[in-house]
């Protein structure tokens, strides 16, 4: 499969301690001082929108977001352009960029530790209708890729560490949620997962 | 892979023609990218598809501290003049009379996600926009709009833009009658017609029910059709007033009456024949003359008249003209029918609320139109999606978009409606706003647009913001005003026709720029935009809550009974009304304020650089500051001249004001320039208009036009319209003088 775009999201642990706006100066000094990957362009406010994207990196190939969807803040990257290799790694590169961002915003002084991300939990988004339409012969052809990628995560790289459920309509986009059930720190996330590319 | 996988699953579900067109559109983007198609051509068939550039595109990007370039990976593959191949766009989407189904809703919040930002964005004409769209995503995002019958085609462009109308035509309680089924008929007549696609600029069109109203709009319209009920023996008899050469921009124009009681099957042909007459002696070389607004201005109104009656005379028949007549106007039905039950009846304060301002008793006994607001225009894709299974329950196919940037829904049974505010409570679509002066509306800005000056959607979020916390304590007057803010004097915002309006510009202060909005008072909503505001003055952008602040209290604490903001600003006159702002054209030091030096949600510290050519430094307050400000005054009392009836007055001072800022912009060349009109106008001319330093990027020459021409005549203005286009001049001059020198200042400074 190589959808379109693809999306993955970690969500805050106390969203109710950050206000989305806050988001706006740090994220327009990551541009500046090129902290995010692909060519960032602009920042987009959208923090007015209920159950939506919220504030964002627009960027050619990447968009970063603080993602008010599903009325539970995250931190979210989507690839929009240029993916390569198979679904596991594309979905990995996300899973890694969005724990590294994670992490930059944990560590930064202006938020003073204020974003916590929670780490046991991800949701993965595939932005294409035509390629994987929100239904469970979908989620037959991408379970292998998304188990693939959690696998990477654990150490004994075990099977059964998460559970995986598909989520939303038949109109939504296609999405799972992944409930780990061990929680692993973040700089696993931003690394661990790499075995799967 | 899924590009072409949707190509084949949508043939045959779309509209031939239509998929016709984007098989043309998406060949073009194939020979743009080998090279074979020239970049201007490029250009003009993406606009003609709806799909214009964004902001940053030419690969410039000002970060706060530094201009930078961002490298696209397409390189210098360009998709117009100056507009990178890979840079980010937005598509147009055309929303005939703002008529949408729940269908088109769940497809474009699909686009949105795949395509865009997740951000649907109603515009101030009805449309939907989708931004940062790649040019080569394009066709598929038309393909699978033309599947539920919509269309980009000529949304941007020289050709007939989306064609507006009452969100409430059908069910008002004013209206002479229903205007949608016309509306629609000439909406079709006129896509992609031959007589439409050799026109000098855009032609927008509007529709209204009746004349008193604002809801159409259409004296601010190249053309406009006012629904009207004559009793002619004893039986109604239904006919258009037809209005021509209305419009804002920059030298705003109410429309004229074209042509009167024009019975409903002659509206097309004289439509056609006012298309014919626009393409064959508009402007084509001069866009900043090319609207019809002008050709009617420079052949006059009757002789615009009687050049479309010929025209009429030949045009050959097209049985389109009548068809839909013939066919019967089918009148819009409600999704439910009423079982009787009445209205129930909810006591608890949010529902009060939202009844009080949302809900709009229909002409048809039993039910009622719903606002639905969108804070800025904006809902996504997501909230469209729950939105749209609402109005399946509760209205079907009646949704219509507004030009206050909102959505209605239509046919809601009184019975429903407390069940229809918990459905949109739940999505948090309920915000008891409309219609009041918490619902800013915005044109794009800063944000998107590349003409943007000001950051228009950050100060409207702004206003939203501190204006909705203390709604509740506005007095009942001031909170049924409204404001419009635009990003430029482009006025794609229609601050014209605001109680309050806004447009951006930028003053220089100690080598800094800052963002600032010029403040106009006193448009008219009501009679179809019926009178445009003026110009008070410019304020730092930071400081326009308090503008709004200080207005409203002023205007609740000397309104007579029943006075209303019109009235007031036209008793209290633009001297009275810019005093009470004065102060706050102040601009303190840099240090003192560095909250003043950037914009509305944006913490970089403003720039223009972003528009046009050039960086703002190192430069000190200069002389040629303090007399631009002396020719900003002089402008000032041409205008007040005017309000005061003084037509000779107030065309001296436009034009005094004019001189004293040439002669500004001048010296910094020729210091010991005479006070002499010819010399210091020839000096203009020859150093700075000729050799285009003058030039604006986009405006071109036109900023210095009017001077020119007013000097070369000698003429004075010969009536109050006249004077008034004068005086409106005047100010964009001097804004133009200010830019001027701003760009010099960086190119002084890049060379150094
Ligand atoms: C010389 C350039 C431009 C002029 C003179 C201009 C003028 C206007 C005017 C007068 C209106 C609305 C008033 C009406 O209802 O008739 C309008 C609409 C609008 N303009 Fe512009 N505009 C310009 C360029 C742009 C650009 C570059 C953008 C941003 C991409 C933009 C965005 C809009 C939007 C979003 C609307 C509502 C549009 C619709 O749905 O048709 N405009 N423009
Ligand atoms: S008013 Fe100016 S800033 Fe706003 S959309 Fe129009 S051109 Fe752009």
């Amino acid at each position: 499969m190589e959808p379109h775009r693809i999306a993955v999201k970690l969500y805050l642990e106390n969203p109710e301690g950050l206000d989305p706006e806050e988001l706006v100066p740090v994220f327009h000094r990551f541009i500046r001082e090129d902290l995010v990957g692909g060519i960032p362009i602009d920042v987009a406010r959208y923090g007015h929108v209920s159950d939506g994207p919220g504030i964002m990196i627009i960027g050619h190939q990447l968009d970063h977001a603080l993602d008010l969807g599903g009325g539970r803040p995250g931190l979210s990257t989507t690839r929009k352009r240029d993916g390569e290799g198979s679904l596991a790694a594309r979905i990995g590169e996300l899973v890694r960029a969005t724990a590294r961002l994670s992490i930059d915003l944990e560590a930064d002084p202006d938020l003073a530790a204020r974003a916590r991300v929670s780490t046991g939990e991800v949701l993965i988004t595939i932005l294409d209708r035509y390629e994987a339409p929100n239904n469970d012969a979908t989620l037959l052809k991408a379970d292998p890729a998304i188990r693939e990628v959690i696998a990477a995560l654990s150490e004994d790289g075990g099977e059964g560490a998460a559970t995986i459920e598909r989520v939303g309509g038949s109109r939504d986009p296609f999405a799972v949620r992944v409930l780990l059930d061990q929680p692993r720190p973040l700089i696993q996330w931003a690394e661990g997962v790499g075995a799967a590319a | 892979m899924s590009t072409i996988g949707w190509r084949d699953r949508l043939t045959g579900q779309m509209p031939e023609d239509l998929a016709e067109e984007i098989d043309i559109f998406e060949t073009q983007v194939e020979l743009r990218i080998d090279g074979r198609v020239d970049e201007r051509v490029f250009a003009e068939t993406r606009l003609r598809r709806g799909v214009y550039g964004q902001r940053y595109d030419n690969g410039q990007r000002h970060d706060g501290i530094e201009p930078r370039t961002l490298t696209f990976p397409s390189g210098d593959l360009t998709k117009g003049p100056e507009t990178l191949w890979d840079a980010p766009g937005m598509l147009r989407i055309k929303v005939p009379w703002g008529g949408l189904t729940p269908i088109q809703l769940d497809v474009m919040a699909e686009l949105a996600e795949e395509y865009s930002d997740h951000i649907l964005h109603i515009t101030t004409r009805q449309d939907v926009q989708l931004h940062y769209v790649h040019i080569e995503d394009m066709p598929t995002v038309m393909r699978r709009l033309a599947a539920v019958g919509m269309t980009t085609r000529e949304a941007c462009g020289n050709g007939v833009r989306n064609l507006t109308a009452c969100p409430l035509s059908g069910v008002c309680r004013t209206e002479a009658f229903d205007v949608t089924p016309h509306s629609e008929a000439l909406f079709r007549f006129l896509l992609g017609h031959p007589d439409c696609q050799d026109f000098g600029r855009k032609f927008k069109i509007a529709f209204s029910g009746c004349a008193d109203e604002a809801c159409g709009l259409v004296m601010m319209h190249d053309l406009g059709a006012i629904a009207r009920t004559d009793i002619v023996d004893g039986e109604p008899v239904h006919s258009f007033d037809v209005y021509v050469g209305g419009g804002l921009g920059t030298t705003p124009h109410q429309a004229k009456l074209l042509a009167e009681r024009v019975p409903l099957g002659e509206l097309l042909p004289i439509t056609q024949a006012t298309a014919r007459v626009f393409a064959r002696l508009g402007e084509k070389q001069n866009r900043n003359r090319a609207r019809i607004k002008f050709l009617v201005a420079s052949v006059g109104i009757e002789e615009f008249q009687r050049l479309v009656r010929e025209e009429r005379e030949i045009l050959p028949y097209d049985p389109r003209w009548t068809a839909h007549l013939e066919d019967g106007l089918a009148p819009e039905t409600p999704a439910r029918t009423l079982d009787g039950v009445g209205e129930e009846d909810g006591t608890d304060p949010g529902f009060v609320a939202w009844r009080d301002t949302n809900v709009y008793l229909q002409r048809q006994d039993g039910y009622a139109v719903v606002t639905v607001p969108l804070p800025l225009g904006d809902i996504s894709a997501a909230q469209s999606r729950l939105l749209s299974d609402v109005a399946r329950r509760f209205v079907g196919d009646t949704i219509r978009t507004t030009v206050e940037q909102n959505i209605v829904f239509r046919w809601v049974r009184l019975e429903d409606l407390r069940d229809l505010y918990t459905a949109l409570a739940e999505i948090d679509m309920a915000g008891a706003v409309a219609e009041t002066i918490v619902d800013v509306t915005s044109c794009p800005g800063t944000d998107t647009c590349k003409l943007g000056i000001s950051a228009s959607r950050g100060l409207a979020g702004e206003l939203r913001e501190q204006l909705g916390a203390k709604q509740t304590e506005l007095d009942e007057a001031v909170r049924g005003l409204r404001i419009k803010v635009s990003g430029c004097f482009n006025s794609c915002g229609q601050h014209h026709v605001a109680d309050i309006g806004f447009f951006g510009n930028s003053r220089k202060s100690g080598g800094r720029v800052v963002p600032h909005f010029q403040v106009v008072l006193g448009g008219q909503w009501q009679n179809n935009g019926g009178s445009y505001g003026l110009a008070v003055g410019a304020i730092p952008s930071k400081r326009i809550p308090e503008v709004v602040d200080r207005i409203t209290d002023r205007f609740v604490a000397e309104r007579a009974p029943g006075e209303s903001f019109l009235d007031w600003t036209g008793r209290t006159g633009r001297k009275g009304l810019a005093a009470i702002i004065e102060d706050l054209k102040t601009i303190p030091a840099y240090e003192e304020e560095p909250g003043l030096f950037s914009d509305w949600g944006n913490p970089r510290e403003f720039s223009i650089g972003d528009i046009g050519v050039g960086e703002c430094a190192g430069e000190v307050i200069s002389s040629t500051d303090l007399e631009l400000s002396f020719a900003e005054s002089i402008a000032f009392e041409a205008q007040v001249a005017l309000e005061d009836g003084d037509v000779a007055k107030a065309d001296e001072r436009a034009y005094r004001a004019m001189v004293t800022a040439a002669r500004a912009i001048v010296r910094t060349e020729l210091p010991d320039v005479a006070e002499d009109d010819d010399i210091i106008v020839t000096e203009f001319d020859t150093r700075f208009v000729a050799t285009d330093r003058f030039r604006d990027r986009f405006a071109h020459s036109k900023f210095a036009r009017p001077l020119l021409e007013r000097h070369a005549s000698g003429e004075a203005a010969a009536n109050e319209e006249a004077a008034r286009s004068l005086v409106e001049e005047a100010q964009l001059f001097i804004d133009a003088a200010h830019a001027f020198q701003i760009r010099e200042a960086g190119a002084t400074s890049a060379t150094q």
